[in-house]
C-alpha cells in the first residue's frame, strides 16, 4: 500500500484559499495542522475513519507462503491456547538481603541526571535493584520534583542493547588493563612535559572532574584541554558569554518578560525550574485579590516556534538577523546608551513603542492594579544562546536598565570549569601535527562538530598515522556509551557508565551542586565513568568513582565546618553529612559567587568591549555587531535548534524519543526542514518536497515540513539525526540512516543561524511522518460533514433548531481560550462558549421534562438503578490547565515509562498505530486581539494551545456498552477499566469512543525478547501482547498501591485504639482517642502524596488529580473553577478528565494601537 | 427412480445430528473440566524443590511462625522468600554437617542464590497483594491450606479465578480477627460452643470493622487487573 495514503497528507489547498476558509468561518478557528485547514473532502473522509486506511489491514509485505505459515500456526495454536499449563517458574531470593529492600515494594534513591552537563535533581525508583523509573528531586532546584523528556527516557538508554559492552582497540576487543597500559606507555614515552596530549571534553560543571582536569593539565604542563558541546547553544543563560557570567532567572518575580529567541521552558539547562516560575507568574490564584487582576505577560520575537513561544501572549516571526536589530531597537527604547537605532517599518515601531513602553511600566494597561503596588512592576528581558554574545550583552544592559537584576535574574560566575580551547583550535592544531595524543571523554565530535571543523578527516588521519616503522604514530581514545561515530575514528573505544551505573557529581543550572548516586553496578564491567576514565590518566587505573567524588567533597565540609566556627568534628561525622547528602539528593551551602563584574557597575563593563567570559566568546561592542539596516529580505536565512527529542544526537538511540511526536509538527524517527507556508509557495514545493540546502559551500537534500508560525525565508534544521553509528533504532530497517545530519551545514563560526542560504527544488518527494492528523476526535471544527454519511453526527442528543453543521462543526469548542479582559468582563465564558446544547446537558443531565412526561436522558442506569453511586468513597478525577500546559511532552514518556508503552516504529507510525496513551494535540488558533501587521494573519502568526488528551474516564463511557466480551467495565471509583486478559481486539471500543484515546495493539509490539529491556519494566502492570485494546488506566497500579496504604494503615491504628480500651481506664479511653484522631490526617497525607505518573512529570503542575469527593482537595476545587469544562460534553458522556480553559494576558494598549484582527 | 437412500439412513441422520451435538458437547464439557482439574491447575501436586525443605517439619514441629521466613507478608505484594541468611542461622548451628543442606551451604559459601521452584504462580495479568490480605482478616490457611501438613509445598486452592472471586463475592466467610491470621488451626466453630459468633457472624462483624470494601468493588476488574 501507498504510506501516503495512510499518512492522511493533504495538503492540497494554496495559501489563497486556506486563508479564504480562514476569514470565511469568522470566529477563532482552531486546527492541529495546515492540512485540517486545506484538506479536502476526501481528507475529512480519512479523517473520519475510526483507524486510518490500512490500519485495520494486514498489508505488510507478507508473501503467499509466509501467510500459510501462520495460518497453519496460528490454526494449531488457537486449540491450544485454552489448555496450556503455566511455564514453570522459579523464586530466587537474596542470599543476603539487602538493608531497606522489601521485595515488591520499590525503594527511591535520589540522584542526578545530566542533562546538557548540568545536573537535574531526580529519584530514581528501583525494584528489588532494577531502576525503572525517573521522577523528579522535589527538593532539587533545577527540577522541583518535576521532569523532562530525556529524564523520563533516560532509564531506558540504560538498558539499550546496543551500548558497548567492551574496550576495543581498532577491531579487536581487549579489555581495561591493556588500555590502560597501553596509555601509560604512550604517555611516559612522550616528552616529560606532555606537549603534543590533548583532551575533549563536554562542557564540565563536575567540581570534582574539573580538579582532575587541573590535575591533569599540571602533571602535563604542555597538554591542552578543549571543549566541544553543541548543547552550549541551546539554552539562554549566557553559556557563551556575552553577559557578566551566567544568568539565572526567576520568572516568579516578572510581570513582563521578553525573550528574544530564548526558548526558556525547554531548551535551556533550567528550564523545569524556569517554567514552573514562569507559572507560578501566571495561573489564577484562586480565593486571593490577586485572581483575575494579575496575570504575568510574555513577549516572544523568534524565528520559529518555540515552546517558550506558544505561551507567548504577543509573538513575532521575524528573521534570525532580525532578532539582534529588534533587540537594539528596544535597548535604545529603554535608554540603553550606544545601543544603534535601526529603523523598521511604522507598524512594528508602533509595536516595539508599545513593547517596551509596557517593559518600562509593567502592565500599566490592566484595569485593576492588585498587586501591581506591592512590587511596583518587574520586567524582564531573556536572550537566546544560539545568537552570538552581543545579544546576551544586549539583554542584560536591558535589564539593568530596567532595573531587573537581583529581582528577576541575577549573574553568577559561570557554572561550568573555564578556560578551555575549542574544537576549531584543536582540530587545526591537528591539522597541522601538533597533537599525538587524543583522550576524548564522551561526547561524539567526529558526529556533531560543524562541518567546517572537518573534525572527522583530522581525527581519522591522526588515528592511523604510522611512524618511520611501522607503528602506530599517535594514540586516540574515546569515552562513549556506543561504538559510536567518534570511536570508529579512535584507536581505543572505552564503555562509558550510565549516569545510573556509576557515582559521579554536578552542578544545577544555579550552582547547586549533587551527587550522581548509581543504583546498579554497571551492566557491563568493562565500562567506565569519566571520573574513572581520568584517574586513570593520573596513573591510578583501579580507582573507584566512589572514591574519587567522596574524597574530592571531604575537604569542602571540613571547611564548611571551619567557615561555621563549629568545634572540629571528628571524621565519622564526615561519613553522617555524606550519608544526608545522598539521601537529599544536593548540597546545601555551595552558593555560586555573583558574576564577575558585579552587579552594580555592570554598565559600566558593558560599555567596555568586554564580557568574554568562555572559549568560543565573540568580543562584544556596545555598538551594532551587523548591520542595522535588514539583509536582503528575500534571502534565505537558516536557524540550527536541537532536536526536541533527540537532542544533540545522544539519544538517537532511544526508541521512545525518537517516536515521540515533536511539538508543533507532530513529526516522528525523523527531522525536516521547517519552512513556512508562504515560503514553501514562493518555492514552487510542498510538503515532502525534497529541498536542495546550500550553505557555507556544502548542500543536504532533505525534505519540507509546512509549520504555521514560521519566519517567511527561513528555514529550520534540527540536529541531531542522521547517525550512521547510532545503533539499532537509529537504523531504518532497511540500513538507511534516519533523518539528516543538520551538523553537516553548521559553520564553527555561527553555528546557531546563518544568513545567505541557497535553497532550490530536489527530484524526489520524502517520506515524513507526522501523527498531527491522528485520532481526531469526532468532527473537527472546520469540518464538513458529508452529506451522505451521517458518521460524523454526534447521535447521543437530540438537538432541536440546530442544524448538523452548526453541532457538528461550531459548536464543539474543544479548545476554550480568551483574554484576560474577557474573563474579568464575564467569569463563566467557558460555560457560555460551551453553548445551549451543553448547557442542557450539565443541567439536563439526568433527566428532563419531555412533553409533561419526564424521561431520562441518558441510556445508562443512575445510581437508583443500578448503576454507580459516585458520591461514596473515592472518585478519581483528572483536571488540565491549559493555560499552563506548555506541550513538552514530559507527561508523554512518564506515561510510556510507567506504563510499559510499546514503541511501533514509523511505518506503523505513519498508518495510525502508535501507542502513546497521551497524545498532545497541539491546536492552531488566532492570537486574541492581536493586530496584524504587513497583511499577517492567522496562518502565519497563530496562537497555539497545547492540549493534552489521556482518558476521559467518562463516567457514561460510550466504549463500555459496545464490548462483546466486558473487557471494559466500570469501576466503583469512577475508573474506565480495561482487563487485557479479556479483550479478544473487536475494537469496537475504540470505534466508539468520541475522544480517539483507545490504543490497539495491531502487532506483538510490546518486546518480549531483548534480556535487558525487560529490566526496565514496570512490574506492577501488564506488559500486554497482541490484539489487546489498552488506554490510560489513571495509573491504577499507584491508585490501587495507596488506597491499600491508607486502608493497612487505618485498620493498624484502629486495632491500636481497640488495644487501648481495652483495660477499660480513662487514660486507655484518652489514648484511643488520640490514635483515633490520627487516622483522618494520615488519610489525607497519603491521598496527598499520590500522583499520577504524567502529574508527577508536569514542570508547571499543569495536571491535577486525586479524589474528587474529599471536599478540600485540590481536585474538587478545580472542578468548580469557572473555567472548567470537559471535552464534548454535550454527549454527556460525563467525563472524569476535565480542563481549565486557556486564559492569555494580551496587551491592551497593543490591541488598541494595532491595525484590527 | 429408485431410492437413493436406504429408510436406514433416517436414523444414521438423526443420530449423525445428535451425535455431533452430544459429541461437542461433551468434547466441550470434557475440555472445560480438564482445565479445572487438579491436572492443569496442579492442586495438591507437591514440587520437588532443590532442598525438601518441610513445611511440617519446621512449622509443627518446630514451632517457627510464618513470618520468621516470609517477612514482607505484612508490607508488600509479595510474601517474600527467606534468604540463605535465614536459613543459616539456624543451620550454622544444627545440622551443619546434612548432606541435604549441601545446596543451603553452597549457596552461602559461593554467595549464590538457591533456585526454588514456584508453587503457587499467576499468569503475568494477575496482581496479588499479600499484605492487603493479611491485613484485613485473611489468614495464610485460607488460601495455602494447612501448611504445616505438607512435608513438601502444594498448592492447596486451584488459584482460578472463580476461586478468587467466591471469596470477593463474600468476604465474610473467610474472615478471622486480625490476630489469628498466623494461626493454622483457628477454628471460630470451636468458640461458638462457648457463645461466640459462628464464622458468617463473625465474619459480617469483621467485614464492617476492618472496612473491607463493598462486594461491588472488590469485584471491579481494576481490583486484580491492571
Amino acid at each position: 500500500m501507498d504510506s501516503d495514503s495512510a499518512n492522511l497528507v493533504a495538503m492540497t489547498g494554496d495559501l489563497a484559499s486556506i486563508r479564504a476558509r480562514l476569514a470565511a468561518r469568522g470566529g477563532p478557528a482552531l486546527w492541529r495542522g495546515l492540512d485540517e485547514l486545506a484538506g479536502d473532502d476526501e481528507f475529512f473522509r480519512k479523517l473520519g475513519d475510526e483507524f486510518a486506511p490500512g490500519a485495520a489491514e494486514w498489508d505488510d509485505a507478507a508473501s503467499r507462503r509466509n501467510f500459510l505459515k501462520l495460518m497453519g500456526a496460528s490454526l494449531a495454536l488457537a486449540g491450544m491456547v485454552g489448555c496450556n499449563d503455566q511455564p514453570q517458574e522459579t523464586i530466587v531470593p537474596y542470599v543476603n538481603p539487602p538493608e531497606q529492600v522489601v521485595p515488591g515494594r520499590p525503594t527511591f534513591y535520589a540522584t542526578a541526571m545530566p542533562f546538557s552537563g548540568y545536573a537535574l535533581g531526580a529519584l530514581a525508583e528501583s525494584h528489588e535493584g532494577r531502576p525503572t523509573k525517573i521522577e523528579g528531586n522535589p527538593a532539587h532546584s533545577a527540577s522541583l520534583g518535576a521532569s523532562n523528556v530525556f529524564m523520563q527516557a533516560s532509564v531506558l538508554d540504560l538498558y539499550d542493547p546496543d551500548r558497548s559492552k567492551l574496550v576495543t582497540h581498532g577491531d579487536m576487543s581487549t579489555s581495561w588493563g591493556a588500555f590502560y597500559s597501553a596509555m601509560s606507555a604512550h604517555l611516559a614515552s612522550r616528552r616529560k612535559d606532555g606537549a603534543g596530549v590533548r583532551l575533549l571534553t563536554r562542557s564540565i560543571t563536575s567540581p570534582s572532574l574539573a580538579i582532575q582536569i587541573d590535575e591533569f593539565l599540571k602533571r602535563y604542563p604542555g597538554a591542552q584541554w578543549h571543549v566541544h558541546d553543541p548543547t552550549r547553544r541551546a539554552g539562554c543563560c549566557g553559556r557563551n558569554g556575552g553577559g557578566p557570567g551566567q544568568a539565572v532567572y526567576d520568572f516568579s518575580k516578572a510581570d513582563v518578560i521578553l525573550s528574544l529567541d530564548a526558548d526558556f521552558m525547554f531548551y535551556d539547562v533550567g528550564s523545569l525550574a524556569y517554567a514552573r516560575q514562569f507559572m507560578d507568574g501566571r495561573r489564577r490564584k484562586p480565593g486571593t485579590d490577586a485572581d483575575r487582576q494579575n496575570m504575568n505577560r510574555l513577549y516572544v520575537i523568534e524565528s520559529s516556534f518555540s515552546l517558550t513561544g506558544t505561551m507567548a501572549d504577543h509573538r513575532k516571526a521575524v528573521k534570525p538577523s532580525q532578532i539582534e536589530p529588534i533587540a537594539q531597537a528596544l535597548a535604545s527604547r529603554l535608554g540603553v546608551a550606544d545601543a544603534g537605532k535601526p529603523s523598521f517599518s511604522s507598524e512594528m515601531e508602533q509595536w516595539l513603542d508599545a513593547v517596551a513602553a509596557d517593559l518600562k511600566a509593567p502592565l500599566d494597561d490592566l484595569r485593576s492594579v492588585g498587586l501591581k503596588a506591592a512590587n511596583g512592576g518587574v520586567a524582564v528581558v531573556v536572550a537566546a544562546d544560539h545568537h552570538s554574545p552581543a545579544l546576551q550583552a544586549l539583554a542584560f544592559a536591558m535589564n539593568q536598565a530596567l532595573g531587573s537584576i537581583g529581582k528577576a535574574v541575577r549573574y553568577i560566575e559561570p557554572v561550568e570549569k573555564q578556560g578551555a580551547g575549542t574544537i576549531e583550535s584543536l582540530a587545526s592544531d591537528m591539522a597541522a601535527g601538533k597533537v599525538d595524543t587524543l583522550l576524548i571523554v564522551g561526547g561524539n565530535p567526529a558526529y556533531d562538530a560543524p562541518a567546517d571543523v572537518q573534525f572527522q578527516n583530522v581525527l581519522r588521519k591522526l588515528s592511523n598515522a604510522r611512524d618511520a616503522a611501522g607503528n602506530s604514530a599517535n594514540f586516540t581514545a574515546h569515552l562513549a556509551s556506543h561504538k559510536d561515530e567518534t570511536s570508529f575514528e579512535c584507536q581505543w573505544h572505552i564503555p562509558e557508565s550510565h549516569y545510573l551505573e556509576a557515582w559521579g557529581d554536578l552542578r544545577a543550572y544555579d550552582g547547586t551542586p549533587s551527587i550522581i548516586q548509581p543504583l546498579i553496578l554497571p551492566l557491563s564491567s568493562a565500562s567506565r565513568s569519566a571520573w574513572e576514565f581520568m584517574a586513570a590518566a593520573l596513573g591510578q587505573p583501579d580507582q573507584g568513582g566512589y572514591e574519587i567524588v567522596r574524597a574530592h567533597w571531604q575537604p569542602f565540609w571540613k571547611k564548611q565546618q571551619d567557615a561555621h566556627k563549629e568545634q572540629k568534628k571528628p571524621e565519622r561525622e564526615f561519613q553522617v553529612w555524606w550519608e544526608s547528602v545522598l539521601r537529599e539528593g544536593i548540597i546545601v551551602g555551595f552558593a555560586p559567587s555573583p558574576g564577575v563584574p558585579g552587579e552594580g557597575n555592570a554598565l559600566q563593563d558593558l560599555k567596555e568591549p568586554a564580557c568574554e567570559s568562555t572559549g568560543n566568546s565573540t568580543a562584544f561592542s556596545a555598538g551594532p555587531s551587523q548591520p542595522a539596516s535588514a539583509p536582503n529580505p528575500d534571502a534565505w536565512e537558516i536557524v540550527f535548534r536541537l532536536d526536541m527529542c533527540v537532542w544533540d544526537g545522544q539519544y538517537a538511540n532511544n526508541p521512545w524519543l525518537m517516536e515521540l511526536p515533536r511539538p508543533f509538527t507532530k513529526l516522528v524517527w525523523e527531522n525536516a526542514a521547517l519552512m513556512s507556508y508562504r515560503s514553501a509557495e514562493k518555492l514552487g514545493v510542498t510538503e515532502q518536497s525534497l529541498i536542495k540546502v546550500a550553505y557555507a559551500g556544502r548542500a543536504l537534500e532533505l525534505p519540507v515540513l509546512i509549520v504555521p508560525g514560521q519566519a517567511d525565508e527561513v528555514l529550520t534544521l534540527h540536529l541531531g539525526f542522521g547517525r550512521t553509528q547510532a545503533g539499532h533504532v537509529a537504523d531504518d530497517p532497511d540500513g538507511k540512516i534516519r533523518g539528516y545530519n543538520a551538523y553537516f551545514l553548521q559553520t564553527a563560526a555561527s553555528p546557531g543561524m546563518g544568513i545567505g542560504v541557497q535553497i532550490s527544488k530536489a527530484a524526489g518527494n520524502g517520506n515524513l511522518v507526522m501523527t498531527r492528523s491522528h485520532h481526531a476526535m469526532a468532527a473537527l471544527p472546520g469540518m464538513k460533514v458529508p452529506s451522505e454519511s451521517g458518521r460524523l453526527k454526534p447521535r447521543a442528543i437530540e438537538h432541536p433548531g440546530m442544524d448538523d453543521q452548526e453541532i457538528g462543526v461550531l459548536n464543539r469548542k474543544l479548545v476554550r481560550t480568551a483574554t484576560l479582559e474577557q474573563f474579568q468582563d464575564d467569569a463563566n465564558w467557558v460555560t457560555r462558549l460551551g453553548g445551549d446544547t451543553e448547557m442542557k446537558a450539565r443541567g439536563l443531565s439526568d433527566e428532563k421534562l419531555f412533553k409533561g412526561r419526564k424521561i431520562q436522558l441518558s441510556l445508562y442506569p443512575d445510581k437508583d438503578h443500578g448503576g454507580w453511586d459516585y458520591s461514596k468513597g473515592y472518585q478519581w478525577a483528572m483536571s488540565i490547565d491549559q493555560t499552563a500546559c506548555i506541550g513538552c511532552n514530559a507527561c508523554v514518556v512518564a506515561c510510556q515509562a510507567e506504563n510499559n508503552i510499546p514503541v511501533v516504529g514509523k511505518d506503523e507510525c505513519g498508518r495510525q498505530r502508535e501507542m502513546q496513551w497521551i497524545r498532545i494535540d497541539d491546536w492552531y488558533g488566532t492570537q486574541p486581539n492581536e493586530p496584524r501587521i504587513d497583511g499577517v494573519d492567522a496562518v502565519d502568526e497563530p496562537q497555539i494551545t497545547h492540549q493534552p488528551v489521556p482518558c476521559m474516564h467518562c463516567e457514561n463511557a460510550p466504549c463500555e456498552l459496545v464490548c462483546p466480551v466486558g473487557a471494559t467495565t466500570h469501576s466503583a471509583e469512577g475508573l474506565n477499566e480495561m482487563t487485557y486478559n479479556r479483550c479478544i481486539g473487536t475494537r469496537y471500543c475504540s470505534n466508539n469512543c468520541p475522544y480517539k484515546v483507545r490504543r490497539f495493539n495491531f502487532f506483538l509490539f510490546a518486546d518480549f525478547e531483548t534480556p535487558s529491556r525487560a529490566l526496565q519494566y514496570n512490574p506492577d502492570v501488564t506488559v500486554r501482547s497482541r490484539g489487546v485494546m489498552e488506554k490510560c488506566t489513571y495509573c491504577v497500579q499507584r491508585l490501587n498501591e495507596t488506597r491499600m496504604d491508607i486502608e493497612k494503615m487505618t485498620v493498624g491504628l484502629e486495632d491500636r485504639a481497640r488495644a487501648a480500651e481495652g483495660d477499660g481506664t480513662p487514660a486507655g479511653a484518652a489514648e484511643a482517642k488520640r490514635i483515633r484522631a490520627l487516622i483522618p490526617s494520615s488519610q489525607t497525607d497519603l491521598l496527598g502524596q499520590l500522583q499520577t505518573a504524567c502529574q508527577q512529570s508536569c514542570p508547571t503542575q499543569a495536571i491535577v488529580f486525586g479524589d474528587k469527593n474529599q471536599p478540600n482537595s485540590p481536585i474538587a476545587k478545580v472542578r468548580e473553577d469557572q473555567l472548567s469544562y470537559g471535552l464534548l460534553e454535550d454527549l454527556t458522556t460525563k467525563p472524569r478528565t476535565t480542563y481549565l480553559g486557556r486564559l492569555s494576558n494580551p496587551n491592551r494598549k497593543l490591541s488598541k494601537a494595532g491595525v484590527s484582527a | 427412480m429408485p431410492q437413493l437412500f436406504h429408510p436406514a439412513m433416517n436414523t444414521l441422520a438423526k443420530a449423525t445430528f445428535f451425535g455431533s451435538i452430544a459429541l461437542a458437547a461433551g468434547a466441550g464439557l470434557i475440555g472445560w473440566n480438564v482445565e479445572r482439574s487438579s491436572y492443569m491447575t496442579r492442586q495438591g501436586d507437591p514440587r520437588p524443590q532443590p532442598v525438601p525443605f518441610s513445611h511440617q517439619h519446621h512449622v509443627r514441629g518446630l514451632g517457627i511462625d510464618c513470618r520468621y521466613c516470609h517477612n514482607s507478608v505484612e508490607d508488600s505484594s509479595f510474601a517474600g522468600m527467606p534468604a540463605t541468611k535465614v536459613c543459616m542461622t539456624c543451620h550454622s548451628q544444627i545440622w551443619v554437617n546434612a548432606p541435604l543442606l549441601q545446596p543451603v551451604r553452597d549457596s552461602w559459601s559461593q554467595n549464590k542464590p538457591i533456585v526454588w521452584t514456584r508453587v503457587h504462580n499467576l499468569p503475568g495479568f494477575v496482581f496479588f497483594d499479600h499484605s492487603i490480605h493479611v491485613n484485613k482478616g485473611v489468614g495464610c490457611v485460607t488460601c495455602h491450606g494447612e501448611v504445616d501438613g505438607m512435608p513438601l509445598m502444594w498448592k492447596e486452592s486451584s488459584l482460578q479465578m472463580e476461586w478468587c472471586l467466591e471469596c470477593h463475592r463474600e468476604p465474610e466467610r473467610a474472615l478471622r480477627p486480625r490476630s489469628e491470621i498466623f494461626n493454622l488451626h483457628y477454628d471460630p466453630q470451636k468458640d461458638a460452643n462457648r457463645g461466640n459468633p459462628t464464622q458468617l457472624e463473625l465474619g459480617l462483624k469483621l467485614k464492617e470493622q476492618y472496612h473491607i470494601l463493598p462486594r461491588q468493588q472488590l469485584q471491579n476488574c481494576s481490583t486484580c487487573h491492571r
